[in-house]
């Protein structure tokens, strides 16, 4: 059995030295080395977006990532986003729209959505519905993901726009 | 989990370190780009090696250098690359259509001509295969889709990018210890029942490079998939037209067709094209064409879809890539 | 798109009832700490792997363990040896074991499980270990399957075949009614098994206590009895093992047998005395199914000439694929519940489930009356062709009332169905719709008839079905114990909806623990559509029991009488004098002094009902949902694939607890039965499922996903909590017909086999463009494509 190594993996802001072998994933990286267990695997196989993470700003499928390969990059996982009892506004979306209903794809799901709107702030139903097209959801029928993903949007936008901008105010 | 198989990987920086590290592991070697058909065919055990060059960190690879277009380069920045898409619209459509969007931003060009082919009996666990009886492909004796072969596997191509290169006439440049050559993709896929391609096990692909006058071809690929993600093309056509005069007259000056997801390779349709120079490209020279594609594809049942469905429709798909390009230039 | 929200005849005003309440536990969720099955983790786990039977049916000749047991890293091999007792869900089939014993029956069967270091450790001990099998004749089809075999599947099909059980009933008199009917369309359905294909796969740990008991971690939709089938399989009684339920990565039926592996796993952990984790890979999940099952129904409805039902004429042959399951209930579903919302005056149905050597089928959302749904449903719109008659008029016509019985014994409560088939037509422009699309556009409707509820527990007992305990200290906050599943359905909200409700705190205030059987009161689990109704029961009661408590002591502090306080915003008001007034915490105070924390229980029990020929509880509810649905769908003329391009969901739940939850209950409804229309099957290849991956099995995704509106109809049940009855499985049943009707509408074309294939489709295009007339004009001139 080759041996494991050490990795140095950057994964929301921190650093961790994780003992890996050449052939493991990046998903079993960071569930079994980072203890970081919110990212799911569904399928292994790049059929369900569960895995989704966040690789140098855009989203990667960690299942089909080795983990020697995430060395250098800038990852995040949804443990990154939520600050203490504050949920970042994809999550608070997601939540508020009955965009998460058993929940296991919802970590895929957020990162995703959180990728994409930090590279396109206003994106159309139609775009979205492309977006999300490599998650797979059994739960939800989608509906309420696209509501999420419309409301982050929105209130993503709100919190960059100027301090008085009316639509600063929190919907809903 | 699904376990993948130990190797031993390589992470060269350059080309000629992965060059020496194929050459150390003396062809038991896999090259490694997105990893996402890889991947899924070590996770399922098939054509496992011990040794796994990683591409990824050869940064000459990984970008697009005018008409060359860098092995590494993922199919999500091609996608995101203006420029080449303008200069080569029929991308847009066939890279939208590819695998996922999250599997688009690992998935490499290299990787997607190379991409192995695929089967309903092989792409499954080494435990579903062993239930369903292994094929030749992985192990068994005989072929299950085209029985009573035994030293051919009919299993399907279905790289969605390759027929757009082969239709605006990309070359493949290859690089071994041997030295660099560079073969049309025209020639690079042959049916030989072993290996699908004219490149050797040590060679890296290392750019697809587009002739000067590429983009006078306007193209269009054409893909029926039962999803509008994930799935793999059931059948695929792709057609360039080299418009002879104004584009607006319609004159056929060249025609390209590639069939794809029909059979390993993607099928080059050079004698079904030939006769249309110099045609109109109207409804009926577009029907006509379509006619001629069906006819001339014979796939096997190795995907969902039943073939003789799927030969239907691969004229079908061939008609609306005319079509479409007859729309770009009305 | 924002769905109506429905013209409920409110009898009362409620605060949070009615409201759009994020899921309790949705935080946990959307950060990734909610805790599934494989995040469970203790100091020294072990992994497990199992060895599955790559044969259909066999008979184990030998097991030699001995190479795998030697190899680095493996500390414990469990065989059939291991545990004799056989269980399953059902009391009167208990057909399954938790290592195969004597012989594998279907490609998956679990023969070995193995805990070492690791998983690749386990992996490989798993692979060396031999087994030497006798092949067995394999029965695959289950018409062949149902006659005299060589080798039944199991010994106790009596007859020789291998049919496990049959269904017989007949009330009235169906050949006469049928001999006096102006028209009897006749049709055969051919349908292919679906999976539940929940994201999260099986993963259990089973964990040694240190003072011997046992636990099990597992993402199971029925606690109860994944905990009865242990005591039974460990041969240690139940208070000696304790069932956590993990969160939940989607059910849908397909978590709610208690499992071999679970059994496996905690066999294993006894035995080698450290806990023990066991994982499935996606194939597994496949191969384990307890899907929908595959089948074949034939429908013959009778109609005198104004379009009014004279009779049902059903048979059913169910393939149920290697063991019972839930079986015997399905068997009869498939004739019984296909009868509401219509007045059905005669009925006959014969159904059989028949063994097979193929992955089990069980139960799976809308679990027995999705595809006789779809007959019926089919068969009625053939008779509005022949009679002139728009479906829905034709629906409306023989809709059953409020308040009524159906001919086997249904107790009718609530019933919105007009109300349902009304908005359906109305919001999706029916009348200018219907019959007046292009060539390759079409519409239909589809109505549904399920159960809030199976009125008879799985075991007789006379338990309640759900209790709910509500703790309450000085904190104030309220603990809601209870032990029904919550799987992404939003049982534990409606619990805290339901307190909230009831004493008038904020949602905040109410915390769910529906997790552990330690500490949880007994609830049957989340299965047959029972959660919100039986646990919201429950709960409702529960919270009136501390209401009480708590109006006496703000009583007892203002003198004024208990039976005039009303309970909102935290406050506890006498309804006659506004001005007589305390917060929630100073009657809290009140209350918990010389007493301590506060303990309340509530109960649900469905009452005694329906009547006493063999089978009449299969299908007794408390009450029943009803919906009628209206799609819309574009075929692509080329090619032959069909799109659904809109939905209007009319579904009466009864009341919409939480109308997020509702709303996104009926869009996973729609989902998952586009699926079965126009996308998902298992495949075999002899007795092996040929497309185990989400690749090769095609559940839908976004893009194919249509416009849903949703119809929200709230009938107001009056045993119903707050009124409500159910909106998790009643909704997927309309949607296959409505899609199947309107394919008909746009194209001409009966589908008599389900999943639509695109070949299909082209094969029946093709044909008409051959046969020329209406379509061809269409076709040549390009209208429509
Ligand atoms: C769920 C799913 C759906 C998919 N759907 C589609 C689809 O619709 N259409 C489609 O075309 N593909 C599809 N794919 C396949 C695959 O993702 C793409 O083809 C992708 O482009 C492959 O690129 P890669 O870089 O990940 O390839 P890799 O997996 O890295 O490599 C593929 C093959 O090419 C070799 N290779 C890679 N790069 C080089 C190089 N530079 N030189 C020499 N050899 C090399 C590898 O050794 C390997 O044999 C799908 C995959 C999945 C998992
Ligand atoms: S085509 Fe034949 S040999 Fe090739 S993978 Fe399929 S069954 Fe195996
Ligand atoms: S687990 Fe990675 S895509 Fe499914
Ligand atoms: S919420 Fe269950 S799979 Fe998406």
């Amino acid at each position: 059995m080759p041996n494991k190594s050490l990795v140095t993996l950057r994964v929301n802001g921190a650093t961790y030295e994780v003992a890996v072998r050449p052939h493991d994933t990046l998903a079993q990286a960071l569930r079994e080395g980072c203890g970081l267990t919110g990212t799911k695997v569904g399928c292994d196989l790049g059929t369900c977006g569960c895995c989704t993470v966040i690789a140098d700003g855009r989203p990667v499928l960690s299942c089909l990532t080795l983990a020697l390969e995430a060395e250098g990059k800038d990852l995040r996982t949804i443990e990154s986003l939520a600050r203490g009892a504050e949920l970042h506004p994809v999550q608070e979306a997601f939540a508020t729209c009955g965009g998460s209903q058993c929940g296991y794809c919802t970590p895929g799901f957020v990162m995703t959505t959180v990728s994409l709107l930090e590279h396109e702030p206003s994106p159309s139903r139609e775009r979205i519905k492309d977006a999300i097209s490599g998650n797979l959801c059994r739960c939800t029928g989608y509906v309420k993901i696209i509501d999420a993903v419309e409301r982050a949007a929105g209130r993503l936008r709100a919190a960059r726009a100027p301090a008085d901008h009316p639509s600063l105010q929190p919907q809903g | 989990m699904l376990i993948l198989p130990e190797f031993k990987l390589e992470r060269p920086k350059s080309l000629a370190e992965a060059l020496d590290a194929a050459r150390r592991a003396d062809g038991k070697c896999d090259f490694l780009g997105g990893g996402t058909d890889l991947l899924c065919n070590y996770k399922w055990g098939i054509n496992t090696r011990p040794v796994v060059i990683s591409l990824r960190g050869i940064a000459e690879m990984n970008r697009r250098d005018g008409r060359r277009v860098g092995g590494g380069v993922t199919l999500a920045s091609l996608e995101r690359d203006a420029d080449f898409l303008d200069a080569f619209p029929g991308f847009r459509g066939a890279l939208a259509r590819l695998a996922s969007p999250l599997i688009r931003e690992t998935g490499t060009v290299a990787g997607n001509i190379l991409l192995d082919t695929r089967c309903i009996w092989l792409n499954q666990t080494e435990f579903a295969r062993k239930a369903l009886g292994n094929c030749l492909k992985a192990d068994g004796p005989e072929c299950r889709v085209v029985k009573g072969s035994t030293d051919r596997c009919y299993a399907n191509y279905s790289g969605d990018t390759a027929p757009l290169f082969m239709v605006h006439g990309a070359s493949a440049r290859l690089a071994s210890p041997r030295g660099e050559r560079s073969v049309p993709l025209t020639s690079f896929f042959r049916i030989d029942g072993i290996t699908r391609f004219v490149k050797e096990r040590d060679e890296v692909l290392v750019s697809l490079d587009m002739p000067p006058d590429a983009a006078e071809i306007r193209s269009s690929y054409q893909k029926l998939r039962v999803r509008e993600a994930w799935d793999f093309a059931e059948v695929a056509t792709a057609v360039g037209v080299r418009f002879d005069g104004p584009a607006s007259k319609k004159r056929i000056g060249e025609l390209r067709i590639v069939a794809n997801a029909v059979a390993s390779i993607p099928l080059w349709l050079e004698d079904v094209a030939k006769p249309f120079a110099g045609r109109t490209l109207d409804e009926a020279t577009i029907d006509a064409i379509g006619d001629s594609v069906t006819a001339a594809v014979q796939p096997v049942r190795a995907t969902w879809l039943p073939p003789s469905y799927r030969k239907q429709m691969a004229g079908v798909m061939a008609k609306r890539a005319l079509r479409e390009i007859a729309a770009g230039v009305a | 798109m924002t769905p109506e929200t429905g013209a409920a005849d409110a009898k009362e005003e409620f605060k949070v009832v009615g409201s759009r309440q994020p899921l309790v536990d949705s935080w946990k969720k959307v950060t990734g700490a909610a805790v599934y099955g494989d995040d469970v983790r203790f100091p020294n786990m072990l992994a497990c792997r199992v060895l599955r039977s790559t044969l259909p049916h066999a008979k184990i000749v030998r097991i030699d363990t001995s190479r795998a047991a030697a190899m680095p890293g493996v500390r414990g091999i469990v065989t059939g040896a291991d545990a004799k007792a056989r269980f399953g869900v059902l009391p009167i089939s208990q057909d399954e074991e938790a290592l195969c014993i004597e012989k594998v029956r279907y490609v998956g069967d679990i023969v070995a499980a193995v805990a070492a270091d690791d998983e690749a450790a386990a992996a490989a001990a798993a692979a060396a270990i031999e087994v030497v099998y006798e092949r067995l004749p394999e029965y695959t089809d289950m018409k062949k399957s149902a006659e005299r075999v060589a080798a039944p599947i199991h010994e106790w099909t009596s007859d020789g075949s291998n049919v496990q059980k049959r269904v017989d009933q007949h009330f009235g008199d169906v050949p006469g009614a049928l001999a006096s009917a102006a028209v009897a369309p006749k049709a055969t359905f051919r349908f292919m098994g679906v999976g539940h294909q929940f994201t999260e796969p099986h993963a259990v740990v089973g964990v040694p206590e240190p003072d011997g008991r046992i636990s099990l971690y597992t993402p199971t939709q029925v606690p109860h009895y994944v905990h009865k089938a242990l005591a039974k399989v460990l041969e240690m009684p139940m208070h000696r093992i304790r069932v956590f339920r993990t969160a939940v990565g989607g059910g849908f039926g397909g978590k709610s047998d208690p499992f071999p592996h679970e059994m496996a796993v905690c066999l294993l952990a006894r035995k080698v005395g450290r806990p023990v984790k066991l994982v499935f890979d996606r194939e597994e999940v496949f191969l384990t199914n307890r899907g929908r099952h595959p089948g074949e129904i034939s429908a013959q409805i009778g109609f005198d000439a104004h379009g009014k039902i004279l009779a049902y004429d059903l048979d059913a042959w169910i393939d149920g694929g290697a063991y019972a399951s839930f079986g015997v209930v399905t068997t009869y579903y498939n004739g019984t519940l296909s009868q509401g919302p219509y007045r059905i005056p005669n009925f006959r149905y014969s159904g059989r489930r028949v063994y097979t050597n193929k992955a089990p089928c069980g139960a799976m959302r809308g679990h027995g009356a999705v595809n006789c749904r779809y007959a019926v449903e089919s068969v009625i719109d053939m008779a509005c062709e022949e009679l002139k008659i728009d479906p829905i008029e034709l629906r409306l016509l023989n809709a059953l009332p409020a308040h009524t019985k159906t001919l086997n014994g249904y107790r009718i409560t609530s019933n919105g169905i007009v109300e349902c088939l009304t908005r359906a037509r109305d919001e999706s422009g029916w009348a200018a719709k219907k019959g007046k699309l292009p060539f390759g556009k079409g519409i239909g409707v589809g109505c549904g008839f399920f159960i809030s509820g199976s009125a008879l527990p799985i075991h007789k007992s006379r338990t309640p079905q759900s209790t709910v305990h509500l703790k309450i200290d000085v904190d104030g906050g309220i603990t809601a114990h209870s032990m029904g599943a919550e799987i992404g359905q939003g049982s534990d909200t409606v619990i805290a909806i339901a307190v909230a409700e009831i004493l008038g705190v904020p949602m905040d205030f109410i915390r769910v623990r529906s997790e552990d059987s330690d500490t949880a009161p007994l609830d049957l689990g989340a299965y047959s559509s029972r959660g919100c109704f039986m646990i919201g029961n429950a709960a409702r009661e529960a919270a009136i029991v501390v209401r009480e408590k708590l109006a006496r002591a703000a009583e007892r502090v203002t003198g004024h009488p208990a039976g005039d306080f009303e309970f909102a915003d935290a406050r506890v008001t006498a309804r006659s004098d506004r001005k007589v007034s305390l917060s929630y915490f100073e009657a809290l105070t009140e209350a918990l002094a010389d007493h301590g924390a506060i303990a309340a229980s509530g109960w649900y029990q469905a009452p005694r009902m329906g009547s006493d020929y063999k089978g009449a509880g299969a299908g007794l509810a408390p009450a029943y949902s009803m919906s009628a649905f209206v799609a819309e769908v574009d075929v692509d003329l080329e090619t032959g694939i069909v799109r659904c391009t809109g939905v209007w969901a009319a579904h009466d739940c009864g009341r919409a607890i939480n109308r997020l939850s509702v709303e996104g209950q009926i869009e996973g409804c729609v989902h998952m039965g586009l699926g079965q229309v126009l996308g998902e099957e298992m495949r075999y290849s002899g007795g092996r499922v040929s497309n185990p991956s989400f690749l090769d099995y095609k559940i839908l995704g976004p893009k194919e996903m249509p416009d849903v509106r949703v119809l929200v109809v709230e009938s107001n049940d009056k045993e119903g909590p707050f009124g409500a009855k159910e909106s998790g499985e009643g909704p997927l049943l309309p949607i296959l017909p409505a899609v199947g009707n309107a394919l008909y509408n746009a194209i001409g074309m009966r589908a008599t086999s389900l999943p639509v294939t695109p070949d299909q489709v082209f094969a029946h295009l093709s044909k008409l463009r051959k046969s020329g007339a209406g379509f061809r004009k269409t076709w040549e001139t390009g209208q429509g494509c």
